[in-house]
C-alpha cells in the first residue's frame, strides 16, 4: 500500500486569467490535462492563447501551442488585436507553434497509419524549449483530418498519456455542437481529461452572454455553476465570480453623511461607510436630487465620487446640479468627481459590471452613485440582473465604497419594482420616496424602511423640494397605507381635535403634525 | 509519362524498424517498380531521428509519402498498401506494360 502514501492532491498552475483561479481554486492541476469545450465562437482558442501568454509573461512558464484549425500566422495576427504581441515570445523561444492545421495540398490515405508524426513534433517542441504548458487546439479536428476514427481515438489516448509522462500541464480544446448537451462532439476528449471546463455563448433576450463552468476537476475541489465572463482587448478574459464571492467584507461602524442632516437623523445619525443605500421612488420623486446631494457632500469633504448616470446626459446632469447651486464641473476639474453617462443598452450587464469595476479600480472613489440601477433591468433577464447587482454590491463593499443606488418605481405611488424585489435583501439601507395624495393634494413622503445594524426612524415624514434642495419636515400622522400608495384618513385623536378647535390654524407650524 | 524529369519523393517514417515503416518502404518500391522504375529519387526520413523535419514538413501521421516534384505537391498517408488504383490516379501514372 505504501506506494499510495506519498500521493498528495495535485498542485495547481495559476493561469493569470482574471477570476479563473477563483472558480478553479488555484488554477489548473499541474501536469494534468484539461479540456475546454465550447461551441464555435465561445472563446476556446482565446482562453488557450491567454493561458500560454500569461503563463510566460506572468509566471515565466514556456509553452507549446499545437494548432489544428487555424494557421499559426493567423493566430498571431488575431491575438495582436487583443493587444498581445507573441512575436518576441516566439523569437526568444518561450513559445512555440506546431502547425497541424489542414494543408491546402491533397492528402490521400492508403493503408494503416498512426499519428506518431504529431507525437514526435510535440515531444520535440516541449524538450527543445523546456515547455511546461501545452495547448492542443482543437484535438477533435484530428477526426476531420483523418478518416480512420478508431486510429484517431487510440492516438488521442497515446498523445495525452505522453503529455502526462512529460509532466506538462495541457489544455485541450474541443468543439461542442450545442450549448447544453453532449460535452464534446466526438465523446473522447472528456475521457482523456482530468478537468473539464465548458464555455458557453448563449443568446437570450437578444443579448449574448458568455459563461464558463468547471464541470469536473478530478480529485480536487472547484466552484460549480456557470460564471459570466467578458472578453476585452488588453485584458482578455475576465470571469466574474459573482456568487463565489464570500461575504467577508469587514463591517465598519464609521458613518458618513448623506448630505441631508434630517435624513441622517432618520437613519440614526448617518450612513455606514461601507454600506449600500437604495433610494426607491417614482419618477420625479427626488431620487436624483438626493443622489446629487450625496455627491456634493462627499466632494465638499474632499472625498472622491464616481457618478454613473444611465438616464440623463452629462449636460443635463451638470445643469440640474447647477440649479441646486452645486458646481459639478469644478469638482470634476479638481478630480473629486467622475461622471460617466451611458445608455444601459450600450452593452451587456457583464460588460457594465466590468466597466464599473475598472473605474473603481482606477479612480478609487469613496462613494459611488448609480442613477438609476433600475434602468439596468431592461438590459437582460432578471436572473442576470440579480447577478449583476450582487457582483456590483459585493465589489463595492469589498472596496469600501459607500454606494447609493436609485430605483424608479413603475407607479407614481407605492408599488415595487423588479429592482427592489431582487436587490432589497442585498442593500443595507432602503429609503422610500412616495407621492401621497392627501385631500386632493399631491404631497411627498420619505421613509427609512431598512437600516442594517442601526436604529432608524420608523415614521413617514413629509418632504418638500425647492430650489435649495430637499427639506424633510414632520411625520405624517393620521394617514395610513402611504407606502402602499392608497393613503386613507384615520380619526384624529381627541387632543388634536381640541387643538383644532381652539388653536392656531397654522398647521404647518413647527412641532405640529401633518393631519388630514 | 516518363518525360525525362526526375520525380522527388520523401517518405516520412517513425522508426526504421517499425513494421509500418518497413511496409511503407516495400510498398513504395513495388509502386515505383511498376510505374517509374528509372526516374525517381526517394528520401526516407526517420522523424524519431530528425523531428525538426517533421515540424518543417508538417507531418502528423506516419508513414507519409510526400511528392515534392513535379507539381502538384501531394501527401499520401498510410503504408501505401490499399486503394492502389486511387494512388495510381493521384500519382498521375498510366499503367506501364
Amino acid at each position: 500500500m505504501h506506494q499510495y502514501q506519498n500521493l498528495t492532491s495535485p498542485e495547481k498552475v495559476p493561469t493569470g486569467i482574471e477570476g479563473f483561479e477563483h472558480i478553479t481554486i488555484g488554477g489548473l492541476p499541474t501536469g494534468r490535462t484539461c479540456l475546454v469545450a465550447g461551441s464555435s465562437g465561445s472563446g476556446k482558442t482565446l482562453l488557450a492563447m491567454e493561458f500560454l501568454h500569461r503563463g510566460y509573461t506572468q509566471f515565466g512558464r514556456k509553452g507549446v501551442f499545437v494548432t489544428m484549425e487555424e494557421r499559426a500566422p493567423d493566430l498571431v495576427r488575431n491575438v495582436k488585436r487583443m493587444g498581445w504581441d507573441l512575436e518576441p515570445l516566439l523569437a526568444k523561444r518561450c513559445l512555440m507553434f506546431i502547425d497541424a492545421a489542414p494543408e491546402p495540398v491533397p492528402i490521400e490515405e492508403s493503408g494503416p497509419y498512426d499519428l506518431s508524426g504529431l507525437l514526435v513534433q510535440i515531444k520535440y517542441a516541449i524538450q527543445a524549449i523546456g515547455a511546461e504548458l501545452l495547448v492542443l487546439d482543437s484535438i477533435g479536428s484530428l477526426f476531420d483530418q483523418f478518416s480512420d476514427n478508431a486510429t484517431v481515438r487510440r492516438e488521442i489516448f497515446r498523445i495525452t498519456d505522453t503529455l502526462k509522462e512529460l509532466g506538462v500541464t495541457a489544455l485541450l480544446t474541443g468543439e461542442r455542437q450545442e450549448e447544453y448537451g453532449q460535452i464534446s462532439r466526438h465523446g473522447v476528449e472528456e475521457f482523456v481529461s482530468d478537468t473539464v471546463i465548458i464555455l458557453r455563448n448563449v443568446l437570450k433576450e437578444e443579448k449574448c452572454r458568455r459563461t464558463i463552468q468547471v464541470l469536473k476537476m478530478r480529485g480536487d475541489a472547484h466552484f460549480k455553476g456557470e460564471y459570466p465572463f467578458t472578453i476585452s482587448p488588453k485584458v482578455g478574459i475576465s470571469i466574474l465570480p459573482l456568487s463565489a464571492r464570500e461575504l467577508k467584507q469587514s463591517s465598519t461602524s464609521v458613518r458618513v453623511s448623506s448630505g441631508n442632516a434630517k435624513l441622517d437623523d432618520m437613519a440614526g445619525s448617518g450612513l455606514f461607510r461601507d454600506s449600500i443605500l437604495l433610494i426607491s421612488g417614482p419618477t420625479g420623486g427626488g431620487k436624483t436630487l438626493l443622489a446629487t446631494t450625496f455627491a456634493a457632500e462627499a466632494c465638499r469633504k474632499g472625498e472622491k465620487v464616481l457618478l454613473l448616470a444611465y438616464e440623463e446626459s452629462r449636460a443635463q446632469l451638470l445643469r440640474n446640479a447647477q440649479s441646486w447651486g452645486l458646481d459639478f464641473q469644478k469638482w470634476e476639474e479638481e478630480g473629486l468627481l467622475r461622471v460617466i453617462c451611458q445608455y444601459p443598452e450600450a452593452m451587456g450587464l457583464e460588460d457594465h459590471l466590468l466597466l464599473i469595476q475598472r473605474e473603481i479600480e482606477d479612480f478609487r472613489p469613496q462613494r459611488l452613485i448609480m442613477d438609476s440601477i433600475s434602468a439596468m433591468e431592461r438590459v437582460g433577464p432578471v436572473r442576470y440582473f440579480r447577478e449583476f447587482v450582487i457582483g456590483l454590491t459585493s465589489y463595492a463593499k469589498q472596496e469600501e465604497v459607500c454606494s447609493l443606488f436609485t430605483s424608479t418605481t413603475p407607479k407614481l405611488s407605492g408599488g415595487d419594482s423588479i429592482t427592489e424585489a431582487h436587490i432589497s435583501t442585498i442593500t443595507d439601507a432602503i429609503i422610500l420616496l412616495r407621492y401621497v395624495e392627501v385631500n386632493g393634494m399631491l404631497r411627498r413622503g420619505i421613509a427609512v424602511i431598512k437600516m442594517r445594524g442601526s436604529q432608524h426612524d420608523k415614521r413617514i415624514h413629509e418632504f418638500t423640494i425647492d430650489d435649495r434642495g430637499l427639506h424633510i419636515g414632520v411625520p405624517f400622522t393620521n394617514v395610513q397605507n402611504i407606502i402602499l400608495g392608497v393613503p386613507s384618513a384615520t380619526m384624529p385623536t381627541e387632543s388634536e381635535q381640541l387643538g383644532g378647535i381652539f388653536g392656531d390654524d397654522d398647521s404647518t407650524g413647527s412641532g405640529s403634525s401633518v393631519a388630514l | 509519362m516518363s518525360n525525362g524529369q526526375t520525380y522527388l519523393f520523401k517518405l516520412y517514417i517513425a522508426g526504421e524498424t517499425a513494421a509500418s515503416s518497413m511496409h511503407a518502404v516495400a510498398n513504395f518500391q513495388r509502386i515505383s517498380d511498376t510505374y517509374f522504375p528509372d526516374n525517381y529519387h526517394l528520401e526516407v526520413i526517420d522523424i524519431c531521428k530528425e523531428p525538426e523535419r517533421a515540424i518543417a514538413d508538417r507531418i502528423i501521421a506516419t508513414p507519409t509519402l510526400v511528392k515534392d516534384f513535379p507539381p502538384p505537391r501531394f501527401k499520401i498517408v498510410g503504408d501505401l498498401s490499399q486503394r492502389f488504383e486511387q494512388v495510381r490516379e493521384l500519382f498521375g501514372f498510366a499503367r506501364k506494360d
